[in-house]
């Protein structure tokens, strides 16, 4: 990514490589060090597994050729280099971008910002938005953004094809959006339809938060709420949060995120009463007979959530309770937490008043560098894992955790642990 | 800072402190334990020039810090109106807030209150007793760092002019917001007691009678309050966060000093601090270092917004004792650096000294000449290419002028380093980011020409700049990691033949866009 781009890419900075990619390993590391049972796979690995196959690849290289038309390229010799390569490097340019090495025969992309034949996929890092998994099926991302676009397409075959992903046993769709990859869409709601995992937020089985966001949008939770009638799907209640329209709340994981049966995250301006800004709630009942039902809420999202639930619950402030830090750790995904397991949850080491919030609130705080670190020392360079506190975390399930992760570069990406993974299968 | 206010501090995004500090003292260690280089701290000299002036120059710096403050809406109303910024830095003025010369800004602003109307100067004195009253006309952040002058303490006094004054708005687990009522004893808190909380907060609500509310504040006059309430405004005070940057505000011309003029509202203060210093200072006092400054500053309703005299030291490259080059662009107006040339010319038409000056017009985007070009040595620079290909898309527009005897007779030129060979200066370029267009762009955006020679040949850069190091490396440079300094495995020192660059950790520092190079300020250099 250049400066340039930042902004086309969703950025507003951009990140100093190497130092983000050690701290991503750092991430990955710890989840498959104090998850339990946990197994990490990555997209890129699945990617480059389902490119062996000739007809997906033929199939996905069409589908990003229709996608993209950057200007001055030629789309014939662009699909021609895709399809002769090998799936490793077809599966870099498809994530990676495909640099245009300074060759232009065009004058536009001589004088364009982007030196690319394909542009790079960078917030494909966070892996919830584009395909999230409800349940035992998929909710297909249609993102807001053009930049965002190919990232759905390409989990979408990774959803349908890899075995380790699920597919083979092609898992129900929930909503897939008519697009510019697949059907042609001419009705009005499906046109307007965008939706990312991070407005997504299973609550129980049969109960889902969606956030009406900058990026997901109400036409998309009536298409989402008739695939669950449609299909018969597991949730029956669909509480839609109805949220202000800014990057700085881009999806509602970003001010809203369960960590165990009883606590939450929660950013207070916009979900405490009296918070000032507070999100509107329309509660959507999807009935057995497949129709569905609408009812504005007047209350509070966590009373909401406290009646459906019927037992009350814990919300613990992004920030603490100052405005300023509440604004700034919000910012830097201060309510973003990725919750392992119930009461084991990661966030961004900066956001220091949480932490004391998390800590009121019983949570132990740990370091990442406690659990694992990298270790340099006689020409030997690798991960080091504290088997003692790893162990101690996995095996007391009833403990509640509060990992501090590192994250000078991720956290300028705008996404936080949460965003950064997508669980495929929990038990929890 | 926060979110919604970091595009009037002009940074793309928060800064993470700690880290930030560590950053910042590692480089300072360096520079004074590992090279042997007094450094001089800004807010410690601010603290001794405080502590030195006379009460009327601390009322007079204080009522001028608050009336620029005042000046301009508050912040978060500012950044509401990001097209009026695009405006302004388009050099059409900022209309909404300079119509009215006589009456009080907010005037002009929509959906402010009446009552918030503040002091209005009728003549121009230095010092002008503030009105100490509540309610009306009562400026807070003015009485609150009178106090601080009237208790003699200068550290809180300093801290809070460059940290800026905090609204504290708290939102306790109840849910019911409360705010900061706007009035303090010195002395009495002194501190905060609470780790946690920033020092500059000192005081909590009155509790005695429950916590008011912001009815209590509206029917006990104090307005003010109930406005800030309303918008959620977050400081009484704005900090002064680029202040780090201490090069921009100042440079050093020879052996005097050429005070800037800071283009974005932001940075409006700082050239005022540093005029404060270098008055009262003891080690300048009586004596006047500047080359050239906006004398404008002296009067009392100096504005940030509308002068056109802009001159920010980024974009001043002294080259030989004899050649400047100055940077136009929408940091730097041509009419300051006009002013300057004059400036200059008087002197070099009294010292008989002539003075080459070099004037380039860099591209939109870039701010500062010192973000393009860094000079390492006699014969090494940094440059970021595409500015200094000749006729290329991006290139900058170069006019060589003397200054001296005579009729001043510009010319053009479209090869700035060919040029600069006939003036007997021979710098080779090393281009940032090596030669791909990706990495020069990115190595430029982290601030890969802005590196600190320390002697020629020695340097110091960001350690994210690795395209650019490599480059160096090619050219001879020992390229040294900060961490390898730090443990004492290489030792490093100004005096000994070879060249080096030193790699430091910069994740934090470089989020506000500059580099080593303006993170520091040489006030004297013996090589």
């Amino acid at each position: 990514m250049t400066p340039a781009l930042r902004h086309d890419l969703l950025f507003d900075d951009i990140l100093y490589l190497e130092l983000a990619k050690h701290e991503h390993a750092a991430f990955r590391k710890l989840l498959s060090a104090i998850g339990p049972g946990t197994e990490v796979v990555d997209a890129a690995d699945l990617l480059r597994g389902i490119l062996e196959e000739e007809e997906i690849r033929r199939s996905l290289v069409d589908s990003v050729c229709r996608l993209y038309a950057v200007p001055g390229v030629e789309p014939g010799d662009l699909r021609r280099e895709m399809l002769d390569a090998e799936p490793g490097q077809l599966a870099a340019w498809l994530i990676e971008g495909k640099p245009d090495q300074g060759r232009h025969t065009w004058l536009t992309s001589y004088l364009s910002d982007m030196p690319f034949q394909l542009p790079p996929i960078p917030n494909l890092m966070f892996m919830r938005d584009p395909c999230a998994v409800v349940g035992n099926g998929l909710v297909v991302g249609h993102m807001a953004f053009p930049a965002r676009q190919r990232e759905a397409l390409l989990m979408r075959y990774i959803y349908m094809h890899h075995p380790l992903a699920g597919g083979g046993s092609r898992p129900p769709v929930w909503f897939d959006k008519p697009s510019p990859y697949g059907i042609e869409g001419g009705d009005p709601i499906a046109t307007e339809a965008t939706i990312e995992g991070g407005d997504l937020l299973v609550i129980r089985s049969d109960l889902l938060l969606v956030g009406v966001s900058e990026r997901t949008s109400s036409q998309a939770i009536d298409l989402l709420a008739r695939g669950f009638a449609r299909l018969r799907g597991p949730v029956k209640t669909i509480y839609a949060v109805i949220m202000p329209r800014q990057r700085s709340t881009m999806h509602l994981d970003t001010i809203f995120t369960m960590l165990s049966h009883e606590d939450f995250l929660v950013y207070p301006p916009l979900i405490m009463p009296g918070g000032g800004e507070q999100v509107g709630i329309v509660r959507i009942s999807i009935n057995n007979d497949g129709t569905t039902h609408l009812e504005p809420v007047r209350k509070s999202l966590v009373a909401c959530l406290e009646e459906e639930l019927g037992r009350p619950l814990n919300p613990i402030f992004c920030g603490g309770t100052s405005r300023l830090y509440q604004e700034r750790e919000q910012w830097t995904d201060g309510a973003n937490a990725f919750a392992l397991r119930p009461g084991l949850i990661l966030g961004y080491e900066r956001n220091e008043q949480t932490y004391l919030a998390l800590q009121a609130a019983g949570y132990s705080v740990i370091p990442e560098g406690d659990i694992v670190r990298w270790h340099i020392g006689g020409g030997d360079r690798r991960w080091v894992v504290n088997e003692a506190l790893a162990e101690e975390i996995r095996t007391h399930p009833e403990r509640k955790y509060a990992i501090k992760i590192s994250a000078l570069e991720l956290s300028r990406a705008r996404g936080g642990p949460r965003c950064m993974t997508m669980p495929l299968v929990r038990d929890a | 800072m926060t979110p919604s206010t970091r595009d009037y501090f002009v940074f793309d995004d928060l800064l993470y402190d700690d880290p930030a500090r560590a950053e910042h003292d590692w480089l300072t260690d360096i520079l004074q334990n590992h090279l042997g280089v007094k450094v001089h701290f800004l807010e410690q000299m601010l603290v001794e020039a405080l502590a030195a002036a006379s009460g009327d120059e601390r009322k007079a710096l204080i009522a001028q810090v608050s009336r620029l403050e005042q000046g301009m809406p508050p912040v978060e109303q500012r950044v509401g109106q990001l097209e009026v910024l695009v405006r302004w830095f388009e050099g059409q003025g900022w209309p909404q807030y300079t119509l009215d010369p006589v009456g009080h800004p907010h005037a002009a602003a929509p959906g402010t209150l009446p009552g918030s109307l503040a002091t209005h100067p009728t003549k121009p004195p230095r010092a002008e007793s503030p009105p100490l009253r509540n309610g009306e006309g009562f400026d807070y952040s003015q009485y609150r760092l009178e106090s601080w002058s009237n208790a003699r303490d200068y550290p809180a006094l300093a801290e809070e002019l460059i940290q800026g004054i905090e609204a504290w708005v708290d939102n306790p687990p109840d849910g019911r917001w409360t705010m900061d009522d706007g009035r303090l004893s010195p002395g009495a808190a002194g501190t905060a007691s609470d780790p946690h909380r920033p020092s500059s907060i000192v005081h909590r609500p009155p509790q005695a009678s429950g916590t008011p509310s912001a009815l209590d504040y509206a029917q006990a006059g104090d307005v003010d309050t109930l406005r800030r309430f309303v918008e959620g405004r977050l400081f009484y005070l704005t900090p002064v966060p680029n202040l780090m940057f201490v090069d921009d505000v100042a440079s050093v011309v020879n052996d005097r000093l050429l005070l800037s003029r800071m283009a974005v509202p932001g940075r409006a203060r700082e050239p005022l601090l540093l005029d404060f210093i270098q008055r009262n200072h003891p080690r300048f006092k009586g004596t006047s270092c500047w080359t050239w400054r906006d004398e404008g500053m002296d009067e009392l309703r100096w504005q940030a917004g509308p002068s056109p005299l802009h001159l920010e030291g980024g974009n001043l490259v002294q080259l030989r004792e004899d050649l400047l080059v100055l940077a136009v662009n929408q940091r730097t107006s041509i009419e300051a650096v006009q002013r300057v040339a004059d400036t200059w010319r008087a002197d070099a038409l009294k010292t008989g000294k002539k003075l080459i000056l070099y004037v380039l017009r860099l591209p939109t985007g870039l701010i500062h000449l010192d973000t393009v070009l860094g000079v390492i040595s006699h014969e090494d620079c940094v440059v970021y290419s595409p500015v200094f290909e000749p006729y290329g898309p991006a290139s900058v527009d170069v006019v060589r002028a003397e200054l001296g005897e005579g009729p001043v007779t510009p010319t053009r030129s479209a090869d700035f380093f060919g040029s600069l060979r006939d003036d007997g200066i021979d710098l080779k370029p090393i281009p940032c980011g090596g030669e791909e267009p990706v990495d020069q762009q990115r190595e430029q955006w982290f601030s890969a020409c802005n590196l600190l020679a320390v002697a020629p040949g020695k340097v110091i850069t960001y350690r994210s700049t690795e395209r650019t190091i490599e480059e160096l490396a090619r050219r001879d440079y020992k390229i040294i990691d900060i961490t390898e300094v730090q443990t004492g495995t290489v030792k490093i020192d100004l005096d000994s033949p070879g060249k080096w660059a030193l790699k430091i950790k910069g994740s934090e520092l470089s989020r506000g866009h500059g580099g080593p190079h303006s993170l520091v300020m040489p006030l004297a250099r013996d090589r």
